[in-house]
Formats: structure tokens, C-alpha cells, sequence
């Protein structure tokens, strides 16, 4: 499982990064390396089952009284 | 940044479609009934009426600034450093609403096809064929819909006439049973789906001439609203309100009852098949929407390099956002409603309105 | 670079090695077990017992004739296997430790519930509605004893029991409830599930043996395999029904009030009426109408003895009881279509009435007797009991429902619900409780329209029946 990560990680990688490379475009390679990253380090972390928090958790917390506001105002 | 390519208005309609019907009839039928009982149909023709809203804004903005995103516009109105967060905003809620429909996706498609293939071999599959279409510009979704769009009226069609021998009209009576409160609730529910008319404030810039975005929005809406709404009353129409509520993919389920005599059934198998290719429209619309956002936040030439790395954090991220599909459905019941107005409605509102006090256009562009 | 590309293009190729295998939900037909009907029981302990129709492939790609040769009956089509879980997913389970092949449902055609089941309740189909193999589509049956005795059904037109059963079901004998359906009654509030009874019947030898008096001529019968003593129950009947309180069997309606439920709810469509004729004064009119109406053509023998068409040719349960009489009743047929039915709800105070009008058109189609549909008042009076059959037999099925059952299995409650909300607010919780206490108004108004390719009765003018006075009084 974690090969088939890193894999595909270096394929998404491959398919951009060399020719940005030769480019010198350097910005968006930082940008595009970010995103990498974030998505590797998030896969890795949910393969080994590390304990990573849900947006949806946040979103729940600020918007579900929100909602249940709204809810009460109109439904 | 700048798209090479242009769509025609009737595409940028079309493309309006497939961002909101694909998951919209497999997910809200069951939900919607639970709350607005058999006047759903009406609870979807309100959320509409109230998308006009943000509709009428997205327009006025266009007519404001032709020719720019959504992305940018935000910069140009709030200035350098707000509108590079409120730009940030919208992109992460693309971002997070493409990892929803991802997961609803693979979540069906496990749920009632293949209960054996992993969840994620689902998500990997339609996310790699949407990030090459959405490496591939906006001209190339725009044209995908133009073969899938037929065949999505087609199945439309087909399955609601066929199904018409099992429909009973009195299964919408009475009307307004318990006043119009529930099915304010219901379209308050209805809206997390019929608020991504936002997206045309983004890929609309692409549309030439700028000032048909507004018959694009119109037919978009009138099409969303009339297939939402025809696919909802089929459900009442077929199952009755209760038996509804119980149907988790309603909408499936519709497809999966119609027989023609004796030789056309199971024609559920053509419901998946349409199906799948428009959540691929709609997700590979989504992701070039977000790489598009975020190439325009942090100042790059280039949106493409960003589309498979987005799309590969999206599926880890789909995987994780929720445990099953019940957090799901609590999700679209009572979170997703108020988030979705805010970032939806309000802040296009409030857009509108800073722009509209300090008078900024760009019409010289 | 190229070296590079090409480790990355085998990498990919690699990658794609696992798709090569198919899916992992794929399954060939060869691996599948293939059901064709489920019988579900309860078994002792508060257990169930799944019972479920497996086809032979072998004997079904072969075709009846191929176990035939030489006048052996015809080969079984299928496996019937049993299993018992403490609910059915268990049950499923053990089944397929019995089973060489994976159980594929999506196939199946009927589910046949067990009276002793239904009485404990519908909650244990939540199976066969969550499942995604399963259908909502498919008819359910319920019956009386053990339902996986009616997966003993031998093979006869159809193969399987399954498809005897559904093709029963869709000659429209009878009402047919699918899951969708069943699921519908059972949520709505203001309805209550009536599910359509399949009753085995033993073979005509045996009935002949058995009983004199069951109104049934056994003479046909039996030329096929006679002399076998077959102790096991030969065919099936689908008439009556099980009505249900809230989600449990509460009891049970006869063919009559079957089909009087039908007619109330609305479910006839087309079927055929038998009334005595009327002037008449034959020997038989004390029995009133012996299995006077039937709802659809040819109701005797085809449904049930599907399977051996060519025995019990005039066995027909519509046949006046015995040969001996006299001379039978005369008679006439009425056969129906357009039929609706349109129930209206009123609420004065606290009464709530329900008026149901059932309209349709009448084609005569047979008469036993001195009949001249030229002569009008004849063919009103003829109407007239038509019409009056009908609402007796609503009329039986209401009375079971409101004194018996206490229980609304017509959907009225719905109704109210529908033209009255308001009302309906304050009843909707003990809607069972209060529909007793409902009127309800049956009106039928079937219209003769057409008699036939003939006009009168045939034979001597007056000499049918010792009667003349209706001949030659046209107008």
C-alpha cells in the first residue's frame, strides 16, 4: 500500500515537475510541491493510521449551529 | 491568470448542469423527503428561485468585471491582501466540496454495485480521468458534455416515462401538509447543491460574449430545476413520501423499478453508466476550478502542473473527511446547508456589494 | 532522459497490472448459485428458516424434455435448500455453507412469507430490502402453514416455482404486491399491508378421495399420471389474502374478500363477473352465487393447474356443485374493464365517511340459461346484480376489515390524509383504532356494453330453462 503511494506520487510528480524544472519555473514548482507534499504526507499519515483531523469535524463545529439556526428560522 | 480557450454560452449552461445533477438526484430525493415530505418538488422549485440570487449576482460582477474569475475579481475588489484571502476561501471550499463528491461517488458505487472493490480503487479511477480532462482546459470538459449532455436528457426521459406506469398522482397530496415551513427546510437543504451555481462565476469568465452569462445562468438554473424537480416528483410520485425517506439513492432506486413489459428491465445498469460519466464532469470541473483558484492566488502562469497533485490530495482527503455514509448524509442535513450559504451566497453578496460602494469595474479590459 | 522514461513507462504498465486481473466484484455465471424464489419461515427459538430455490443450470438449458424421455414426470428445475439463522442474514450464511456456488439473488422472483413469520412481523425483510442484490420489484406472497412447502411446487409450463408463481401473478387472477408496494402500506400511516395468499392444493385424486362437497368436479383430473399416490401437494391457487396490522399478519380474508379488498383499493382492472341470472328460478338459486365472481377470465383450472393444462379441462370451480342436480342455475358472465375506483373521504364531526364509486364497462361473455340481450330490461336487471355482486363483495371484506382485523388494509386512512390533513392530525395515531367507526358508501356502476358475437341464448326459442316469457318482447 505505502509503495503504491509513493508510486503514484512520483508519477503526479514526474508528469510536471522535470519540464518546470527546465523551465526555471520556480514558483510554480514551489506551489505544485506544496500540494505534493500536503497529498503525500496526508496518504502516508491515513496508511500508517495516524490521527489526522477531519475538515468536516471543523466545518461541523462552526457551521452545524449554523445550520441549526437556520433551520429553526425558516424550517 | 488566463485560459487560452473560450466556451459558448449554451456549453457554459450545460457545464452549469453537470455540476449540480450527477450527485444532486442520487443524494437529495431520500433527504429531501425527510424533512418537506411529498412537497419536495416544491421545496426544489423554491431553492432555485432562491439561486436566482446568487445568480443575478454572479451576473452583475461579470458585467462589472468581463473577462475576469471569480479568483481575480475577488483581488481587484477587496485589494491585495483580503481578496487574496476571500479568493483562498473560495478555493478551499471547491477543494473540500470536490472531496464530498468524490466520496459520494465511491460511496455509492460500493454501496450498490461492487461491495468488494475498495472504496478507493473507485475514487483513484474517476479522479485520474478527471485530472487529464481538466489538465486538457476548459474547451475539453465543455466539449465532453456535449456527447454525455444527450445521453443525460435521454436517460432522463426514459426512465421517468418508463416509470410512469408504477407512478400513482395522488402520492403528492396533500398539498402543504404542515404549512410552508417544512418545505422552506427542505430547500434549505436542497441548497448545498443548488448554491454551486457559484461555480459559473469562476469558468463564466471563459464564456464569449460575456454578457450572455446571463441567459447562460438562466437555462442552467431552469434545467437544473426542471430535472432535479422532475426526478424528485418521480420518486414521490413512485414510492410516496415515506417509502422515500427510507431509499438512501432514490434516484437508483427509480431507475431500478422501471421495466417496459416484460423485455426492458434493469435498465439501472444505463443509470450508472450516465451517471458515472457526469460525476466525471462534475469532478473534473471541480479540480480545474480549484487549480485554476489556486495558480490565480499565488500568482502562477500555469494552472496545469497543480491539477494532479490537487487531485491526488482530494482523494486522500476524500477518504478521511468522513467515516461512512451516514456521517454523509448528517453532513448534507446539518452542516453543509449553513456553510454552503455562507460561502455560496453571502460572501458573493458581499462581493457584489464592496464593489458596488467603492464603484470598481473593469469594463476597459 | 530516455532511460528514465522508460523505467517510468514499465512502472506504469506495472501499476496497471491489477485491473488486468478484473474486478473484484466480478463473478461468472458459472460461479453463481442462482435463486429463483425464497420462502421465508420462522423456525422454533424465535429463529428463521431461509428457503430458497436454486435453478439447475443443467436441467434448465435442457429444457423440460430432456428429464422427460420416456413418460417420466419432468425434471426438477432447481435445488430447494434450507437453512435456519437467528435472522436471515445469518440464515444466508449457513445457506452458503450448503451451497457449492455463491447465492446470486438479483434473479429471484418471489418471496412467499409463512404465516407463523408474519405473524412475528415484517421487520425481518429488512434483508430483502436493503440487500442490493435485491429488487423492490420483486411480488411477495404469504401462506398459510410453512411457506417453503410451496418451493415443493413441481415443474410443469414454468420451471421453477418462481416463475409459476409471477406468471400466475401477472395473469391479474389476483392482486400482486411487490416489495415497493408492500414497503408503501407498511410506512404510510393511514394504510395497512394485505398481501395476496397462495394456497397449495392437492392433487384432483386426492381431492377426490378426500371430500365430496368441496364444490370442486374432480372428474378431469388425474389421466396424466394416474394412479401415482402422491402425497405431497401438486399445485397452487393464488386467492385470498393476509391482512396485516400494522407489521404483523392479523388474519385472514377468503377469495370473496380478497377480492372485495381489491375492488376497495382499487387494484381491479379487468376479471369476470358470474352472477345467477336473474327472472331466473332454477333449481341451484339457493345456493346463491356459487363461486360467483372470479376476477378474471378463466379463473378455473388455469391459474392453479398451470403446470398440467391439458387435465381438468372442465374441472372448474365455478360449476355448480355437483352433476346431479337437476338442472343447474342459470347464469351469466360478465366480463370487465376500464374498471377505476374512486374513494372520496367526508368528515362530519367526528365521522368520517368514505364513499368509493366503481365505475367500468361490462361485456357479457357467457350465460347458462334463457337470456335475449335485446330485450333491456333483461340486460338492466342482469347489470344490476352485476353490480350488486360487486358490492357485496366489498362490502365482506370491509366488514372483516372494520370488525374483525380493526385494521384499515384499504388505504382510507391515506385518503383522509390526502383530502382532509387536518382532520386527519388527530386520528392519525390510532387511525386503527378509530376506522371501525368509519362509514363507508360502496357504489357500483359497471355499464353492459357488449354481448357477444351472439345474441340470444342458442337452442329452441323457449325451450332453455321452461321459460318463454322472454323471448320475442324486444321493447
Amino acid at each position: 500500500m505505502i509503495a503504491l503511494i509513493i508510486l503514484a506520487f512520483l508519477v503526479i510528480a514526474y508528469l510536471d515537475a522535470p519540464a518546470l524544472w527546465q523551465k526555471k519555473e520556480w514558483r510554480e514548482l514551489a506551489v505544485m510541491g506544496i500540494v505534493w507534499s500536503l497529498g503525500l504526507a496526508l496518504s502516508l499519515g491515513l496508511a500508517f493510521h495516524l490521527p489526522v483531523p477531519s475538515p468536516a469535524k471543523m466545518l461541523a463545529r462552526f457551521f452545524g449551529p449554523v445550520t441549526l439556526w437556520l433551520t429553526r428560522l425558516i424550517g | 491568470m488566463r485560459e487560452e480557450g473560450y466556451i459558448s454560452p449554451r456549453q457554459a449552461s450545460v457545464l452549469l448542469w453537470f455540476a449540480i445533477l450527477p450527485t444532486a438526484i442520487l443524494f437529495l430525493p431520500a433527504l429531501l423527503t425527510l424533512r418537506a415530505r411529498q412537497d419536495s418538488w416544491l421545496a426544489v422549485i423554491l431553492a432555485t428561485l432562491a439561486a436566482g440570487i446568487p445568480a443575478l449576482v454572479i451576473y452583475l460582477l461579470a458585467l462589472r468585471f468581463p473577462h475576469y474569475t471569480l479568483f481575480q475579481y475577488c483581488e481587484l475588489i477587496l485589494g491585495h491582501l483580503a481578496g487574496k484571502i476571500v479568493a483562498m476561501v473560495f478555493v478551499l471550499a471547491f477543494f473540500l466540496l470536490n472531496a464530498v463528491v468524490i466520496r459520494e461517488f465511491s460511496e455509492f458505487l460500493t454501496t450498490a454495485v461492487m461491495p468488494e472493490t475498495p472504496f478507493l480503487f473507485f475514487a483513484c479511477s474517476i479522479v485520474a480521468v478527471a485530472v487529464y480532462a481538466a489538465r486538457n482546459g476548459l474547451e475539453v470538459i465543455a466539449r465532453c458534455t456535449d456527447f454525455i449532455m444527450p445521453l443525460l436528457v435521454a436517460f432522463f426521459v426514459v426512465i421517468l416515462l418508463f416509470a410512469t406506469p408504477e407512478m400513482s398522482l395522488r402520492n403528492i397530496l396533500p398539498f402543504l401538509e404542515n404549512g410552508i415551513r417544512p418545505v422552506l427546510g427542505g430547500s434549505l437543504i436542497t441548497w448545498p447543491f443548488m448554491g454551486q451555481v457559484i461555480i459559473l462565476a469562476t469558468y463564466g469568465a471563459f464564456v464569449n460574449p460575456p454578457r450572455s452569462l446571463g441567459w447562460s445562468l438562466i437555462t442552467g438554473l431552469l434545467g437544473i430545476a426542471f430535472f432535479l424537480g422532475l426526478v424528485t416528483m418521480g420518486v414521490i410520485l413512485v414510492f410516496g413520501a415515506c417509502e422515500a425517506t427510507s431509499l438512501t439513492f432514490a434516484g437508483y432506486n427509480l431507475a431500478r423499478v422501471v421495466s417496459l413489459g416484460q423485455f426492458l428491465e434493469r435498465i439501472e445498469v444505463l443509470f450508472l453508466a450516465i451517471w458515472v460519466a457526469g460525476v466525471f464532469i462534475k469532478i473534473a470541473l471541480n479540480l480545474y476550478v480549484v487549480a485554476l483558484g489556486l495558480a490565480t492566488v499565488t500568482g502562477l502562469k500555469e494552472y496545469r502542473p497543480l491539477v494532479a497533485p490537487l487531485g491526488a490530495l482530494n482523494v486522500a482527503l476524500a477518504a478521511y473527511m468522513y467515516r461512512n455514509i451516514s456521517e454523509i448524509r448528517q453532513d448534507l442535513l446539518t452542516v453543509e446547508p449553513g456553510w454552503t450559504l455562507t460561502w455560496q451566497f453571502i460572501l458573493p453578496l458581499l462581493l457584489l456589494l464592496v464593489a458596488w460602494v467603492r464603484g470598481q469595474r473593469r469594463t476597459g479590459a | 532522459m530516455i532511460w528514465y522514461r522508460r523505467v517510468l513507462a514499465v512502472l506504469l504498465l506495472v501499476l496497471g497490472l491489477p485491473a488486468l486481473s478484473g474486478c473484484w466484484s466480478r463473478h461468472e455465471i458459472e460461479e453463481l448459485a442462482i435463486i429463483m424464489a425464497v420462502a421465508l419461515d420462522s423456525a422454533p427459538g424465535g429463529q428463521v428458516r431461509l428457503t430458497t430455490f436454486i435453478v439447475i443450470p443443467r436441467a434448465v438449458g435442457g429444457g423440460p424434455s430432456m428429464g422427460g424421455g420416456g413418460g417420466g414426470e419432468p425434471k426438477k428445475a432447481g435445488e430447494v435448500v434450507s437453512a435456519v439463522g437467528s435472522d436471515f442474514a445469518q440464515a444466508t450464511r449457513r445457506l452458503e455453507g450448503q451451497v457449492p456456488r455463491r447465492l446470486f439473488w438479483a434473479q429471484n422472483r418471489v418471496i412467499i412469507i409463512g404465516e407463523d413469520l408474519a405473524r412475528r412481523g415484517l421487520n425481518y425483510l429488512d434483508l430483502f430490502l436493503r440487500d442490493r442484490q435485491m429488487r423492490l420489484t420483486t411480488p411477495i406472497l404469504i401462506t398459510r402453514g410453512e411457506a417453503r412447502k410451496v418451493l415443493d411446487l413441481p415443474p410443469g409450463i414454468e420451471l421453477n416455482p418462481g416463475t409459476i408463481l409471477t406468471g400466475i401473478l401477472r395473469n391479474r387472477t389476483t392482486f400482486k404486491v411487490e416489495l415497493k408496494d408492500l414497503l408503501a402500506m407498511w410506512e404510510a400511516p393511514g394504510d395497512n399491508p394485505a398481501l395476496p395468499e397462495v394456497v397449495m392444493t392437492p392433487t384432483p385424486e386426492q381431492e377426490s378421495q378426500e371430500t365430496g362437497g368441496e364444490g370442486r368436479d374432480a372428474k378431469g383430473g388425474g389421466n396424466e399420471r394416474g394412479g401415482k399416490g402422491k402425497t405431497q401437494p401438486e399445485a397452487v391457487v393464488i386467492k385470498g389474502a393476509g391482512a396485516f396490522r400494522y407489521d404483523r399478519l392479523a388474519g385472514w380474508l377468503d377469495e370473496k374478500e380478497a377480492n372485495g379488498l381489491m375492488w376497495l383499493r382499487g387494484e381491479v382492472k379487468e376479471g369476470v363477473v358470474t352472477v345467477p341470472l336473474p327472472g331466473t328460478t332454477g333449481t341451484g338459486q339457493g345456493q346463491g352465487m356459487a363461486g360467483g365472481l372470479s376476477p378474471t377470465p378463466g379463473e378455473g383450472g388455469s391459474p392453479g393447474q398451470g403446470q398440467k393444462p391439458g387435465a381438468e379441462k372442465g374441472g372448474s370451480r365455478d360449476l355448480p356443485r355437483a352433476q346431479t342436480a337437476l338442472s343447474a342455475p342459470a347464469q351469466a358472465s360478465v366480463v370487465f374493464h376500464r374498471v377505476s375506483a374512486k374513494t372520496r373521504a367526508r368528515v362530519q364531526g367526528q365521522q368520517v365517511t368514505f364513499m368509493v364509486e366503481i365505475r367500468g364497462q361490462g361485456d357479457l361473455i357467457e350465460v347458462t340459461g334463457n337470456f335475449n340481450p335485446d330485450n333491456l330490461e333483461q340486460l338492466l336487471a342482469l347489470q344490476e346484480a352485476v353490480n350488486k355482486a360487486i358490492e357485496e363483495r366489498a362490502l365482506l371484506a370491509l366488514r372483516k376489515a372494520q370488525q374483525e382485523l380493526q385494521a384499515d388494509i384499504f388505504g382510507f386512512g391515506e385518503i383522509l390524509h390526502r383530502s382532509n390533513p387536518r382532520y386527519w392530525h388527530q386520528v392519525q395515531d390510532y387511525w386503527n383504532e378509530e376506522f371501525p367507526r368509519a362509514r363507508v358508501q360502496v357504489q357500483v356502476e359497471l355499464q353492459l356494453r357488449r354481448t357477444g358475437m351472439t345474441s340470444r341464448t342458442p337452442g329452441r326459442v323457449g325451450a332453455v330453462g321452461g321459460k318463454v316469457s322472454t323471448q320475442g318482447t324486444a321493447r
